[in-house]
């Protein structure tokens, strides 16, 4: 049996009564409401305000506002020392290029806890057509080693508008990871959300399905035709890649004994590389990662691209049904 | 030479006494650079910067950052000398459980920025000078670098970023002393024409003997004149300046020491202190 959480809008289920929405547009929206209230927010980019949907705060809050051109390194520099005046700076850029250019920079800053917030759009495969130098599929294994970080990937729109406004209000470094493409807005926007807490979406025995970010909503509709067939799932949105809500997977696999985690990243430095080592630490279960196959993307239209590469709902559908049958 | 001209460069040579027995018991750690800046550390700390060690936190003070962090024994001497923390945390440089790391961290009073990796701290201080202007508050910026990390393409990005927001409130220093860790600066990789450099990047850039303090004086004096763009000095350092052996040698960029050298740099210093009473 399973049961459904209240997280979910109405027509969840159904896709196509559903807003398709940017998560760098929920960033976009919930930055400028934090930046109006608090002028202590301060938004730096990288010659990107448009991708970063940061046009609006550019032109309404100019003095909260820093445009440093095309150099990442020197954005995250400029973030810690306003910092050590007490700013809350948002680093803002695609993902490839911050963290990807300036790991260095927010390494130093992590170094001490400096309160910095590093927002990189434009992770995955959902990229499309820029290819794969604008794909970024290792942003999480880089950040994940650094010690102390917190490390956010929101599952939809609403969700990134609740993830900014945390990460704003809590104390110490922080990434955030948003998406050019669109994707169905099917969370509540006051759904409870807590940084370190994952949510069960959907409660069930049979199989433990994990999922992070921008293959939240496909896994969802992957299992729906399971679910009809009969089987039961726990499935669990792991919002925050770090810390990771140890307690909330271990009970669930030590109930299912199967585990299943999908996530737009290589698999090598992935979420599902966390999760297997506390399962394997804790309770070694049987576990499969689905996500980037160690290569680098391509051209292509967001949905080839997922085809191609094994992430669509049927996809995933046939590798979930290969577990469990 | 008056009173307080003399009184400075006594202070000078007492720290590189400090930086000397720190390195000795460390077994390890960065003279050259640290030798060649302790007159300007020494004028920071004691005659220019607006700065109270019994309040390391005060919002009024200036800031004073380091970007070649690995020159921090001459630092962290200089904030024991004037009371930012206890003399006795010298004695623990580079050792575990140690306040004082081998390269500098924020948490360390007194110590504004977190360094270690090169070409980071331009960028740190101009984050700090815009925070300031946002603000409108009059403090200053100090910002430390070598002149190895001119090398770094991140300098010249903050550079860049210092002019585009007039930031009159931020001094950079140069350590000028030519050489690196691996050996003279014009073999590693040239520099050029830093001066011209730096005043295409729209900054006011000034040339001073590192080792002269009334030089130093009216040139920190002079910075104060400048408005709607930062200035950079540009200190002509010696490196390891004050012990005959270490002068000009990259090969005591950082140093590791059989016992001899201790004796003999410690007795030259200490004879270049009593010639000043």
């Amino acid at each position: 049996m399973n049961k459904m959480s209240n997280y979910f809008l109405r027509d969840w289920k159904n896709e196509s009564k559903l807003e398709q929405k940017a998560l760098r547009d929920g960033f976009g929206e919930m930055i400028l409401k934090l930046g109006k209230d608090n002028k202590d927010i301060i938004v730096l980019n990288a010659d990107l305000p448009g991708s970063l949907r940061v046009k609006k705060f550019e032109k309404e809050l100019p003095n909260q506002f820093v445009q440093v051109g095309v150099a990442e390194q020197n954005m995250a520099g400029i973030a810690t020392g306003l910092e050590i005046v007490g700013k809350i700076p948002f680093i803002t850029s695609f993902a490839a290029f911050s963290p990807g250019l300036n790991f260095s920079q927010i390494r130093l800053a992590a170094i001490c806890k400096q309160n910095i917030k590093v927002v990189g759009s434009h992770y995955g495969l959902n990229v499309g057509e820029d290819g794969a130098s604008a794909q970024m599929n290792s942003d999480l294994g880089m950040m994940k080693s650094l010690a102390g970080i917190t490390i956010i990937t929101p599952a939809d729109y609403n969700q990134a508008m609740q993830a900014t406004k945390l990460i704003s209000e809590m104390k110490g470094p922080a990434y955030l990871r948003v998406t050019r493409a669109k994707f169905p807005v099917f969370l509540k926007p006051d759904s409870e959300f807590e940084i370190g807490k994952a949510q069960k979406l959907i409660k069930g025995d049979d199989l433990t399905v994990i999922a992070t970010g921008s293959m939240v909503y496909e896994t969802i509709q992957a299992l729906l035709p399971l679910i009809e067939d009969g089987l039961s799932i726990d499935l669990l949105n792991i919002h925050t890649v770090k810390p990771l809500d140890k307690e909330i997977i271990l009970k669930s696999a030590k109930k299912t004994n199967k585990v299943i985690v999908v996530e737009e990243h290589n698999i090598w430095g992935g979420l599902g590389e966390s999760v297997a080592r506390l399962l394997g630490e804790k309770h070694p279960v049987e576990i499969k990662c689905i996500g980037i196959k160690d290569t680098f993307g391509e051209s292509g239209s967001h949905r080839d691209l997922w085809s191609k590469y094994g992430l669509d709902r049927k996809s995933l559908r046939k590798q979930i049904s290969s577990l469990i049958f | 030479m008056n009173k307080k001209i003399k009184e400075l460069k006594k202070k000078s040579i007492e720290l590189k006494i400090d930086v000397i027995k720190m390195l000795d018991k460390a077994g390890s750690g960065h003279v050259g650079g640290a030798f060649g800046m302790a007159e300007i550390f020494t004028l920071l700390y004691n005659e220019i910067a607006n700065i109270d060690p019994k309040k390391p936190d005060w919002k009024e003070r200036d800031y004073i950052l380091v970007s070649n962090g690995h020159i921090c024994p001459i630092w962290y001497a200089i904030l024991a000398n004037i009371g930012y923390f206890d003399r006795k945390k010298l004695d623990k440089l580079r050792k575990v459980d140690s306040l004082l790391q081998g390269h500098p961290k924020i948490n360390i009073p007194g110590v504004e920025n977190s360094s270690g990796m090169l070409g980071h701290g331009l960028s740190q201080a101009v984050g700090v000078a815009l925070g300031l202007k946002m603000k409108k508050m009059k403090n200053k910026v100090f910002c430390i670098m070598s002149d190895g990390e001119q090398q770094e393409g991140q300098t010249w990005e903050a550079a860049m970023s210092a002019s585009k927001y007039f930031l009159d409130n931020l001094v950079g220093i140069i350590d000028y002393n030519k050489i690196q860790i691996d050996g003279n600066i014009s073999d590693i990789m040239p520099l050029g024409d830093l001066k011209n450099k730096y005043e295409d990047f729209g900054w006011m850039v000034l040339d001073v003997n590192g080792h002269n303090i009334e030089h130093l004086l009216s040139c920190f004096e002079f910075v104060n004149k400048i408005k709607k763009q930062p200035t950079l000095i540009i200190a002509h350092t010696t490196p390891g300046k004050g012990v005959d052996f270490m002068e000009n040698k990259f090969e005591y960029h950082d140093w590791t020491d059989d016992g001899e050298e201790v004796k003999e740099a410690l007795r030259q210093l200490r004879q270049k202190l009593s010639d000043l009473y």
